[in-house]
């Protein structure tokens, strides 16, 4: 019996430990090679021999792997791309967020898009972004939208808009109606109870949708591949250009992958203790 | 004169009455506590007085004045609802301050009302706090501060009381009736626990199934439950309703209740009432006595099951066909499957038309 309980712990620590390693060692590998140099960007160990910051600095200095490269490795620097890609991100969540709060509202309160409304924001969602993509492209293409910083946001805040309703409804919901009454008998009209009563208490449900959102709009790859080219290039088709005439360059594609990952874990960081204080609706039940 | 006044309401949600000609009267200074069951109608008929929800008809009157089409806010009406409304977001202080804020009076002003109802309440060491640390009574004090504060002309409170645990509950109810006569405001009360309403209210009324069945003194309700729902609702523990056959003999009513036969005297007045030959016969498990040793008018039994019911113990005894529920003595022991020999006080047992289900008075 003992041994049987035995056995069935260490196998869970193991499954466990692959689980880990599964998700923490492309992670470290990615770490590691961002200081790795030119010569041991595919070697098979994870300390480099001789570590470099050269990946970092080429980023906002291309020239430095001229030599080393050749002239078809000199991608622009990094510095466009990373304030596209804050802009965009943030406008685009913004939008989704403040639109899907009024939406949710409406749908939880006053049952606005009728029953099947709010589900089917959900649409464009069933089907894979690819379908879309050309349709898009067309689009943007007769209305002057491509390689624009508008036209991204407006496809961006569209998309993700149905997560800020659906996460915000649930807040919302859970919200007692009776607590807007409250308010409307002590004199405040519909849009003072919005402002003064249901916006402050639904802030945690406000973080974790724009936090969500802003991680969906700074990870997108393909829309932004297809519909920016110069101007409104974002950081994950920047990572894409690191290609030089002998390959991939992995030393800057993973060094950029460390710098754009800096923003998303400040901003959970941050995040963290508003959702931690906010969860805790005081309620006696 | 009535200080409130609810003429002829009526509410329907789809097909279904939520609520059907309600009359109801509030004298100034008065608390009316209303009691029913979960969806008897008793938030409804409260959001219909606030405001929150028109009536299909009727009319509600405050001070004589028809104040059915005003709105909400204009009426000068608080409520603290089953939910009570205290933000979680912001402290004691700011929740209570919240409805002056709205109306935007200086901040001395607030401050300065803000105090003085936090010690009326007894909670000033709760101001700075947020709700996640208030126990359940400060939770409701908070509430009826915020209520209060505006200075209502009449406080509506919805169940305030049901998610406390029952011994605060108990307290609660006797601080808050204390709390109304000392400011002498005028208060609609609900409680889905009749006793409680009983406690809370100067006048109770009893609303089942969307109607008032009775309205009046928490005395009158007690003795006198004028149908046999509202017998059934009121009494606590439930009271053993069986049917019986009535028969009159010269000044005497013989009720039979399977082997059981009790009888009354009655008086020639109440003789006048016609005597059914059937009615349902209410009797409460105090009025059932239960004793070890056969005498005249007790019959043996047989105890079922002893249960027991906060500090008393109830017994369920059949006599053949009969079973009767019964308040045992504290200095008696029973054992399920003994012999024991019960009588009924006939003078406490009350009868109610089977058709109609209205109470038959005859003594």
């Amino acid at each position: 019996m003992r041994t049987r309980q035995l056995l069935l712990r260490s196998l869970r620590y193991i499954l466990i430990g692959v689980f880990v390693l599964w998700i923490l060692v492309p992670v470290a590998w990615v770490v590691t090679l961002a200081f790795k140099s030119y010569a041991e960007w595919r070697v098979s160990y994870f300390i480099p021999k001789k570590p470099t910051l050269d990946n970092f600095i080429v980023l906002f200095k291309p020239e430095v792997f001229t030599g080393v490269m050749g002239a078809t490795a000199i991608v622009e620097p990094v510095t466009k791309p990373l304030i596209n890609s804050i802009l965009i991100s943030a406008f685009s969540t913004i939008l989704a967020v403040i639109i899907g709060f009024f939406t949710a509202y409406g749908a939880s309160r006053y049952n606005t898009p009728g029953p099947f409304g709010i589900f089917f924001t959900l649409l464009t969602r069933m089907l894979p972004p690819a379908t879309f993509v050309t349709p898009i492209m067309v689009y943007y293409s007769s209305l002057n939208l491509l390689d624009q910083h508008f036209g991204l946001i407006v496809l961006y805040s569209s998309v993700t808009v149905t997560y800020g309703i659906w996460i915000l409804k649930g807040f919302i919901d859970a919200i007692p109606v009776e607590w807007e009454e409250a308010a409307m008998l002590e004199g405040a009209s519909p849009t003072r109870v919005l402002f003064k009563v249901v916006l402050p208490l639904a802030r945690p449900g406000l973080v974790v949708s724009a936090l969500f959102i802003f991680l969906l709009n700074w990870t997108e790859l393909l829309f932004a591949l297809v519909l920016t080219n110069i101007n409104a290039v974002t950081l994950p088709v920047h990572i894409s250009k690191y290609v030089g005439a002998v390959g991939q360059l992995y030393g800057p594609q993973a060094a950029l992958a460390l710098v754009g990952s800096i923003i998303p874990v400040v901003i959970g960081y941050l995040i963290q203790k508003h959702l931690v204080t906010g969860f805790t609706f005081g309620m006696v039940r | 004169m009535a200080f409130l006044e609810i003429k002829s309401v009526s509410k329907k949600y789809g097909e279904k009455y939520a609520l059907r000609d309600i009359n109801l009267s509030v004298r100034k200074g008065e608390i009316l506590a209303i009691a029913g069951p979960p969806g008897a109608g008793k938030t409804t008929l409260l959001k219909i007085i606030a405001g929150l929800i028109p009536p299909d008809s009727g009319h509600i009157y405050l001070e004589g004045e028809d104040i059915t089409d005003k709105p909400p806010h204009l009426r000068g009406i608080s409520m603290v609802f089953e939910i009570p409304p205290v933000y979680p977001d912001r402290t004691g202080y700011d929740n209570i301050a919240f409805p002056l804020k709205l109306k935007k009076l200086p901040p001395d002003e607030i401050r300065r009302r803000v105090y003085e109802i936090a010690e009326l309440l007894g909670i000033t060491h709760i101001l700075d706090r947020k709700p996640s640390t208030f126990s359940g009574g400060e939770y409701q004090r908070v509430a009826l501060a915020r209520a209060l504060i505006t200075n209502p002309s009449v406080l509506l409170l919805d169940e305030p009381l049901k998610s406390l645990d029952a011994k605060i509950r108990e307290q609660m109810s006797i601080w808050l009736k204390q709390l109304q006569e000392k400011i002498g405001i005028t208060a609609v009360y609900t409680s889905h626990d009749p006793l409680e309403a009983l406690t809370v209210g100067s006048k109770v009324a009893i609303l089942l199934g969307g109607e008032v069945r009775q309205l009046g003194s928490p005395l009158d309700i007690l003795r006198d439950p004028v149908d046999l729902d509202v017998n059934n609702y009121v009494n606590i523990p439930a009271p053993t309703v069986i049917e019986g056959r009535l028969e009159l003999e010269e000044d005497k009513v013989k009720i039979q209740l399977d082997n059981i036969v009790v009888e009354k005297k009655i008086t020639a007045a109440s003789g006048e009432t016609p005597i059914p030959e059937k009615a349902y016969v209410s009797i409460r498990p105090a009025d059932v006595k239960v004793s070890k040793e056969p005498g005249p008018g007790r019959y043996p039994g047989r105890v079922e099951m002893v249960q027991y019911l906060g500090a008393r113990m109830l017994a369920v005894i059949s006599a053949d066909n009969t079973t009767l529920r019964t308040i045992v003595p504290r200095d008696m022991q029973l054992n399920e499957g003994e012999t024991v020999y019960v009588s009924i006080d006939v003078d406490k047992v009350k009868l109610y038309d089977m058709k109609t289900r209205k109470r038959i008075v005859l003594w």
